[in-house]
């Protein structure tokens, strides 16, 4: 399992090193939409007035291009949570550049991964009060929104980032195993705790079990 | 990347979860009881947690609302399959998405006619905002008729989808036109085939082959879609979350198979007949645009992907996506960026816009066409700064070949301003047609003034630097432009060096990237402009003076020798520009230090004409300092070492006037060692000029100052305004014997530098000169002969040069002041005054603008009048004040002609004085007072201009 992984892993590596920027361009035309998800659930409102997310999925991608050798000569991820650690890591250097914060070990995204820690939650209640005019929306209740967040803060940071990687992000299991460093089983698993984590919360709400 | 996965690897209940998910995100509603029923070993958990994915995934926001500020790319924004049939229209396959649909080719089962279909993303029909907005839409672009404007038939909504029909154009987009030529792909596809028709041959010849070929309507927009490259952009996507494996597959194949694409001469080479189709092209649509206009529709996204070539290369216009009724702006007012960021005008970036969007956009798009690149090349960046990220490149840069009219015509129609755009498409159209026409055409390309400006507006800080410049420059320009229009070509001259530096400031801001190869440039350029700006100041500096000798005597150039006179305006002007050049040196990383050294020695130079001595010292010192920390850098530098040289002549004779002799000789001193050390430059024909000059000065200025002063001190009475310098003259022998040996060292100097070169007349003007204080000094000698062989030789010198130079005023100034000095009683002394007074009569109305000529005339009346009977004098005399006078209204600041006028009024009113003439004496000695009175006050009081000038 392992290493059908590596065997992926390397297939990209000479598809870019053989294909140059144009098979660059074209494996991330491929997980764009994704990528576009992950830069609206992790945007920072202050960050969001400034820009536009494309300008920050531009950015990225000119920093994935400028970078691609590195993943090229060293890559141990796929090259989708490769680009999703630039993308995210470009997001903060952004995010820093327009609110000259200073340097803050918390927002300092290593290269493999560590949790976002409360970022995550300040992106999900974001992602929640966001844009309530849509119509899926209009069928969900307010209470119902509130007592999510609530839920969803009040788990553990990396039962937390699982959730929100499967269901903001839209990120597979093989893929939130590679950015968690487990396997595909561990991840699986943590994917199932944490999902009956939540619905274990949410159930202790009174009348705010979800109807189906 | 989920096929290396084994479910077995997996929870099962993640497994379930995970196609659960997906399921309520593709729109369905899978009941939790259904799984519960498929996996009853399971059915607690699911039970548990299936009700928690719904609330999430109900919750979590849809693709769609994260998109609709980035419309900038076509997208593939819904899950939803394609729909079979929509009312009265059966669907046939989709051709094409945009910013907020997708367009399908469908037959109208009513006409049996084939349409294209444009949907409305599902979920934008949902906002009642996007709703309206298609419908506006819709509306608008019905009411259009134009032979290049797509037609809608109708609009509908069924199944809870919004659609409108229109005609179904079989053609390709110019964008893939353009696509097609950049990547030298010209084939045998529709595109190709589009491609080729623009390229040379006629419209017609070509349609006509195309239409014999039958191809049908269907194969039209996507085979030519994707005969285009794929991967251009990031444009392409996957509408699934989760491509399946063998679309990926295939992909990631074509990607590393290299296409069969020529490397070198990556484009075609664009024709004349190119370029004429193409102006008829965006001709054609200028007109379309004209047309919507009065109708009072705006498209708001024009670009190359919007407009489609027919099989007859019939130019349409399509997707009104974004128009808007000029008269009815409710909604669409939000401020809300639509259209292509790349194709948008900077104030529809802003929010507002009128017609002149639409110019502006198919300015850019017949940009691209011209140059087959984008006329905007960081598109992103416009949101940011929109003024800096908008400044459309010459096209002429891209495409040498490009004919200019077309390129100006180009830039006129994607101007920044929206005022300095075509103001009606009418206009555009207009001059396209005069250019396919051969006519000649409206536009103008902008003059040099008026794009500094455009580049001030658009950057404020650095042009605020610039500015400071140009207008110091521009009032220069008016300052000499009074007196002589030549000035003004080197000032246009400089507007030019100006405005190629502002290209490379520009250049530099725009492209980051070769920051260091544009500044390199940008400083050439300056420094083209500083050499354009120093000859300005040197001519300011050269004015005041009959004759410079610092420039190059080129026949031309001295007619701009002494063309002018100078003022105090031009002190605190030159002062002004120095601030300008430490402001500069500061900033940029140009080193200014020897301009500004110059700059400061010229501001002395004038400071000293003007009387000033005080500060005239004060800034020779400081240009000296300056010169100093150069040349301790870049040791026996010539061009550093000769203007020390100068500002220690300067100084010697400025000493020299105030009667301390001792500094006087010191800065010789200092002169000669100056030379001393830098043995490069004392063995130079121009090191060795200046050392004769530099001697010869001192002679000059001894002999000058010895001579007058004795008559001042004698008639302005307790006024004396130089002390008494007769010293060096007469009473010490030893300083004579200096002056005496510096003259004839300077001889020595100038007669072997004229053997060395008889052609440059600077030596022989020199020379001239030394002659005469030559002359002077043996008459102080006692030595008749000699110095009447001195003076003779040197009016034959001068004689000479006004013959072989007929045309230079300078020399015959200076054989009438040679011939008018050592005035005695003989009556060749008189014959050559009198020659004298004819020469400067001559010279004083060939150019009235020149003081010193008529201050030399009104000397040497001054002269003949001590010579002539007392009726006869007083005729003379009463010439020469006048023209004094004249020369004091007229220059009040220069003390030397408020000297000559108390001068020769003391010697009128003596003269009426002895005539018993006394009232008139008494006149003239009263107005003499007067002029002394106020020459006082001047030199006491200096005017407080300052630095800031009040033009």
């Amino acid at each position: 399992m392992e290493n059908s992984r590596d065997t992926s892993i390397s297939e990209e590596r000479t598809i870019l090193a053989a294909g140059g920027q144009k098979a660059l361009a074209e494996l991330l035309a491929l997980h764009q939409e994704k990528l576009e998800r992950i830069v609206a659930f992790r945007m920072d409102p202050v960050l969001r007035s400034r820009l536009d997310p494309a300008d920050i999925l531009q950015e990225a991608y000119f920093e994935i291009s400028r970078r691609i050798h590195e993943f090229i000569e060293g890559a141990t991820v796929s090259f989708f949570v490769w680009i999703r650690q630039r993308t995210i890591q470009t997001l903060i250097d952004m995010h820093r550049k327009h609110t000259r914060e200073k340097r803050d070990a918390y927002r300092e995204m290593p290269l493999v991964w560590a949790p976002l820690g409360h970022n995550t939650s300040i992106s999900i209640a974001r992602f929640l009060l966001d844009d309530r005019t849509s119509p899926s929306q209009a069928l969900v209740r307010e209470e119902e929104i509130q007592g999510l967040q609530s839920a969803l803060e009040s788990m553990n940071e990396t039962d937390r980032e699982v959730i929100a990687m499967r269901h903001f992000e839209h990120l597979n299991n093989q893929q939130v195993a590679e950015v968690l460093e487990i396997s595909t089983t561990a991840a699986s698993n943590r994917y199932v705790r944490a999902a009956a984590k939540l619905s274990e919360i949410l159930s202790t709400l009174p009348s705010r079990r979800p109807q189906p | 990347m989920t096929q290396s996965e084994s479910k077995e690897d997996r929870h099962p209940v993640e497994v379930i979860a995970e196609e659960f998910a997906s399921r309520l995100r593709s729109g369905e509603l899978p009941t939790i009881e259904e799984y519960v029923m498929r996996h009853p070993q399971h059915a607690e958990l699911l039970r548990s947690v299936l009700p928690s994915i719904t609330l999430i995934e109900r919750v979590s926001i849809n693709d769609e609302q994260h998109r609709k500020k980035s419309d900038s790319q076509p997208r593939t924004t819904f899950v939803n399959a394609m729909p079979q049939s929509l009312g009265d229209f059966d669907i046939l396959r989709e051709i094409g998405r945009g910013g907020m649909g997708v367009v399908y080719e469908a037959v109208q089962r009513s006409l049996n006619r084939r349409v294209a279909l444009k949907v409305i993303s599902g979920l934008i029909s949902g906002n009642s905002k996007h709703r309206s907005r298609f419908q506006r839409e819709a509306e608008a672009a019905a009411s259009l008729h134009h032979t290049n404007i797509v037609p809608i038939y109708g609009i509908g909504e069924d199944h809870g989808l919004q659609y409108y029909a229109m005609q179904l154009i079989d053609g390709v987009t110019i964008h893939d036109v353009i696509d097609c030529l950049r990547n030298h792909a010209v084939d045998s596809t529709h595109v190709g085939e589009a491609a080729q028709r623009m390229l040379n041959k006629s419209h017609t010849e070509t349609a006509a082959s195309i239409s014999q070929s039958g191809s049908i309507a269907s194969d039209s927009v996507s085979d030519a879609r994707s005969a285009v490259s794929k991967a251009k952009n990031f444009a392409a996507k996957e509408s699934k979350p989760e491509p399946t494996n063998p679309i990926a597959q295939s992909k990631m194949e074509s990607i590393i198979q290299p296409k069969p694409k020529p490397e070198t001469g990556n484009r075609y080479a664009l024709t004349r007949e190119y370029y004429r189709n193409v102006a008829r092209t965006i001709a054609n649509t200028a007109n379309a645009l004209s047309y919507a206009h009065h109708q009072r529709v705006l498209h708001r996204d024009i670009k190359p992907a919007n407009l489609l070539l027919d099989r007859e290369g019939t130019v349409w216009i399509t997707d009104f996506g974004l128009a808007r009724r000029t008269d009815l702006d409710a909604e669409t007012q939000t401020g809300e960026i639509l259209g292509t960021l790349r194709y948008m005008a900077p104030e529809q970036i802003a929010g507002s816009g009128d017609a002149r969007v639409d110019i502006y956009s198919l300015g850019l798009t017949l940009f691209e066409l011209l140059t087959l690149e984008p006329a905007i090349e960081s598109p992103k960046l416009r949101l940011l700064d929109p003024e800096r990220n908008s400044i459309v490149r010459n096209p002429c840069s891209l495409q040498p070949d490009l004919p200019l009219d077309l390129a100006t015509i180009t830039l006129k129609a994607c101007a920044y301003a929206p005022g300095d755009r075509y103001q009606h498409a009418h206009e555009f159209e207009e001059d396209l047609r005069r250019f396919v026409d051969d006519r000649p055409i409206l536009a103008r390309r902008s003059s040099p003034s008026e794009q500094l400006v455009r580049w001030a507006r658009r950057n404020p800080t650095i042009a605020a630097l610039a500015s400071a410049t140009l207008l110091l420059l521009i009032t220069i320009a008016g300052l000499l432009g009074i007196w002589n229009r030549q000035q003004q070509i080197s000032i246009h001259e400089i507007g030019a060096q100006f405005e190629r530096a502002e290209t490379n400031l520009k250049a530099k801001a725009a492209a980051l990237v070769q920051v260091e190869q544009e500044q390199a440039r940008a400083e050439k350029n300056l420094e083209l402009a500083m050499k354009a700006f120093d000859r300005i100041t040197s001519n300011i500096a050269s004015r005041g003076s009959a004759i410079s000798l610092g420039g190059e005597w080129d026949d031309e150039e001295i007619g701009e020798f002494a063309d002018a006179t100078l003022s105090q305006a031009d002190v605190a002007l030159l002062e002004s520009l120095l601030e300008f050049f430490d402001q500069f040196s500061e900033q940029n990383a140009k080193d200014l230090r020897f301009e500004s050294a110059v700059g400061r020695q010229r501001v002395a130079d004038i400071q000293n004409k003007l009387g000033q001595l005080d500060k005239a010292v004060a800034s020779y010192q400081e240009a000296m300092n300056a010169f100093r920390s150069i040349l301790s850098q870049k040791p026996d530098q010539l061009d550093v070492v000769l203007p020390m040289i100068a500002i220690h002549t300067e100084r010697l004779m400025l000493f020299a006037k105030r009667g301390q002799i001792p500094k006087s000789l010191n800065e010789l001193d200092e002169a000669r060692n100056l030379l001393r050390q830098s043995t490069e430059v004392s063995k130079s024909a121009e090191g060795r000029f200046a050392l004769a000059r530099l001697l010869n000065s001192i002679g000059t200025i001894a002999l000058q100052f010895g001579e007058e002063s004795r008559m001042r001190t004698n008639r302005l009475g307790g006024g004396r305004l130089f002390p008494a310098v007769e010293a060096v003259v007469g009473d010490q022998a030893a300083r004579l014997k200096r002056v005496t040996d510096a003259n004839a060292e300077s001889l020595t100097l100038l007669k072997q530098l004229v053997l060395e070169s008889p052609e440059n007349v600077s030596y022989l003007v020199v020379m001239g000169r030394a002659l005469r204080d030559e002359s002077r000094i043996a008459r102080v000698l006692k030595d008749m002969p000699r110095a009447d062989d001195a003076l003779r030789r040197s009016i034959d010198l001068f004689e000479s040069l006004s013959r072989l130079h007929p045309d230079v005023s300078a020399f015959k100034y200076e054989l009438a002041d040679t011939l008018s000095k050592n005035v005695g009683q003989r009556p060749l002394d008189q014959q050559r005054c009198s020659a004298a007074l004819k020469i400067s009569d001559e010279i004083s109305r060939e150019n009235p603008h020149v003081p010193e000529y008529r201050s030399l005339k009104a000397t040497i009346l001054t002269k003949l009048s001590a010579a002539a009977s007392p009726s006869r004098g007083e005729e003379l005399l009463v010439e020469a004040v006048a023209i004094r006078r004249e020369l004091v209204d007229r220059y009040s600041d220069i003390a030397a002609y408020c000297h000559g006028l108390i001068q020769t009024l003391r010697k009128l009113s003596e003269l009426q004085k002895s005539m018993g003439k006394d009232d008139k004496a008494k006149e003239n000695d009263e107005l003499a007072n007067k002029e002394i009175a106020k020459l006082r006050k001047q030199i006491k009081v200096p005017k407080p201009l300052g630095g800031r000038l009040a033009w």
